[in-house]
């Protein structure tokens, strides 16, 4: 996995798992690769997957049992919410983007409309 | 400590093993140079006493060489690179000195011997001498006397030795200079510990006048023309020589312990 | 969590030159510390010091609440900048050279290192390539189950290749009961394992902290910062 090293990889890491949630890869009551696995994974210090698993049980994603491991918890309410959220800050990213080149509302709301067309073709 | 003497050990096997050979191949070519010599005593014996002489003298080189060898490893350790594998064992600055005095005595005692062997050897073969040694070698050897000069003869060259390491440390821990102002430096102090005690030994033998060792290590060989007079051997000197074997050897270890600078 | 290091007022001073001045930090225990800084900053001294193979001119040093002595430097296991092996001793030799003087020495542990660089036991380290070289000592310093790592240089003269076959079994090493201090050039190679960071300039810290909290508060990568620093980063 690419990082930036320009912010907090804890955080990277975060938004990693929180997309795999948000996507449906991760399922309520998965279990998290180990700290150990996940940082030989991605190669990183264990001690900033722990930071970041600590992070996500504190935000509610996930719940760590101790000596088992840690899981993803909350239910299909919980992982909707995650997913308004993620797509907000997407689109919200997109609009200033957008915004920034010079197009008016209406321009970004009719291109978007023709890639998610020409996307589902 | 022993571990790390079983590993100085092994790494001076091919030292020991051409040294020896070489020492034995030179006793043979020694015994040749006998052939043709004369058996006539009053004309061969001064002539022929020259070869167990001169392997004498080979021994002491070969002697020379390994603590020219001993010494200057230790040196290696201390300004180079390798130091970091030796110092960086959890091992008391007693220990990695001790282990360099133990093979020098080892090396001394392993000079002593061969060299004994090979010049008793050469000296039984030599025409006009060896009749008149070889009747005295068995009471020789048992020379209680002899033992305790060469005691004390090891005693001083250890000593001496120990004096060269704790110049050398000296030079690279409180100074932390770097090789060769550093191997100036150790040359200085080595130089300025002996002289103070040689001044230190002067006044002190005159004050301890009575003080003398009576030997007779060559009481048994009478042809070396020695007598059957004893020889009256310093004591005070050796004795204060030891003390500052011991001193440097403290000295050394402490600094190694607590002032190192690799 | 304890501090594995307490470093304070840490001074070292030569004839001509002071190599390190008031140098005061603490490493805790399951952490990793890179300390950066541009040649002649005292990395390498600071770390000789926690070796035990230079002695400090004043401060403390605490590693696991002992100074440095004959203690520490059994469970101390340091990494030279440059090669310390004898060039006659093969690599099966060295091995055995650490296992019969450290007692935390892993012999299991050092042959699958051995496997992983890709050497065997009966390579004289005069015939190795520096790259094999450092892989070579990398493993006798890996293998021993110590409380703290001092590594002076663990990447120079290793190949990308090499660099990631290094961290990999950095990260498959740890363990949360000891600690590690790495100095690098390389930096952006290595930041993503800091979790502190201790930045020397002429023997003085002139900014320490945990890696993660730094990237917040100055708003970039460590290479960034030390660009910062030091007004210019030396690459090799």
């Amino acid at each position: 996995m690419d990082f930036d090293d320009r912010t907090p990889i804890y955080i990277q890491i975060m938004d990693m798992i929180e997309r795999r949630i948000a996507a449906g890869e991760l399922k309520t009551g998965q279990q998290l690769p180990s700290v150990r696995d996940l940082a030989q994974q991605i190669v990183v210090n264990p001690n900033t997957v722990q930071k970041a698993y600590v992070e996500l049980e504190r935000e509610g994603y996930v719940a760590t049992q101790r000596g088992t491991g840690t899981f993803v918890s909350g239910d299909h309410g919980t992982v909707d919410l995650l997913r308004q959220g993620l797509a907000r800050g997407i689109v919200a990213t997109y609009v200033a983007d957008m915004r920034s080149l010079g197009f008016e509302p209406e321009e970004i709301t009719d291109m978007v409309a023709r890639a998610t067309k020409e996307e589902a073709t | 400590m022993w571990k790390l003497v079983r590993y100085q050990l092994r790494g001076r096997r091919l030292l020991y093993n051409n040294g020896l050979i070489t020492m034995g191949a030179l006793t043979l070519y020694q015994a040749t140079r006998f052939i043709g010599m004369q058996e006539n005593p009053a004309q061969s014996a001064p002539v022929s006493m020259g070869v167990p002489l001169t392997m004498a003298f080979f021994w002491v080189m070969f002697y020379a060489v390994m603590t020219v060898i001993n010494i200057v490893t230790y040196t290696q350790d201390l300004y180079g690179d390798t130091g970091y594998l030796v110092f960086g064992l959890p091992l008391r600055g007693a220990e990695v000195l001790g282990s360099r005095i133990l093979l020098l005595v080892i090396d001394t005692i392993m000079t002593l011997l061969g060299g004994m062997t090979s010049v008793l050897v050469l000296a039984c073969v030599a025409p006009g001498l060896a009749e008149q040694v070889r009747p005295y070698v068995g009471r020789f050897l048992l020379t209680g006397d002899y033992w305790v000069m060469c005691l004390g003869v090891l005693a001083v060259i250890v000593s001496f030795m120990t004096i060269m390491f704790f110049g050398v440390t000296f030079g690279k821990t409180l100074t932390n200079s770097k090789k060769h102002l550093g191997s100036v430096f150790s040359a200085l102090v080595v130089i300025a510990v002996l002289w103070s005690s040689a001044q230190l030994g002067l006044k002190l033998e005159t004050t301890f006048q009575g003080w003398h060792l009576s030997l007779n290590p060559w009481r048994y060989m009478p042809f070396l023309g020695a007598g059957t007079q004893p020889a009256r051997f310093p004591l005070v000197s050796p004795l204060m020589f030891v003390t500052l074997g011991v001193l440097a050897f403290a000295a050394t270890s402490w600094l190694m312990d607590h002032k190192l600078n690799l | 969590m304890t501090d594995l290091i307490r470093i304070d007022g840490l001074t070292k001073k030569y004839v001509n030159t002071t190599a390190l001045s008031d140098v005061t930090f603490n490493l805790a225990e399951g952490h990793i510390m890179g300390l950066l800084g541009p040649n002649g900053s005292g990395k390498t001294t600071l770390m000789k010091i926690l070796a035990g193979l230079v002695s400090p001119t004043s401060g403390t040093v605490f590693i696991d609440g002992l100074a440095p002595g004959v203690e520490t430097k059994a469970s101390v296991s340091f990494l030279p900048d440059v090669n310390h092996l004898d060039r006659w001793m093969s690599v099966g030799e060295a091995g055995n050279f650490y296992a019969d003087f450290y007692t935390d020495f892993d012999r299991k542990r050092f042959d699958e290192l051995l496997a992983i660089m890709r050497l065997t036991a009966d390579q004289k380290i005069g015939s190795l390539s520096k790259g094999m070289v450092e892989k070579a000592r990398l493993s006798l310093v890996f293998a021993r189950r110590a409380r703290l790592y001092v590594l002076d240089e663990p990447f120079g003269g290793l190949d990308p290749l090499a660099r990631s076959q290094v961290l990999d079994a950095l990260v498959a090493n740890f363990r949360t009961d000891c600690s590690m201090m790495v100095s690098t050039q390389m930096v952006a190679d290595v930041e993503r394992f800091f979790d502190d960071v201790l930045f020397l300039d002429r023997g003085r810290v002139v900014l320490a902290g945990e890696a993660e909290d730094l990237r917040t508060r100055r708003g970039g990568s460590i290479e960034d910062i030390y660009r910062e620093v030091y007004g210019h980063v030396e690459t090799r």
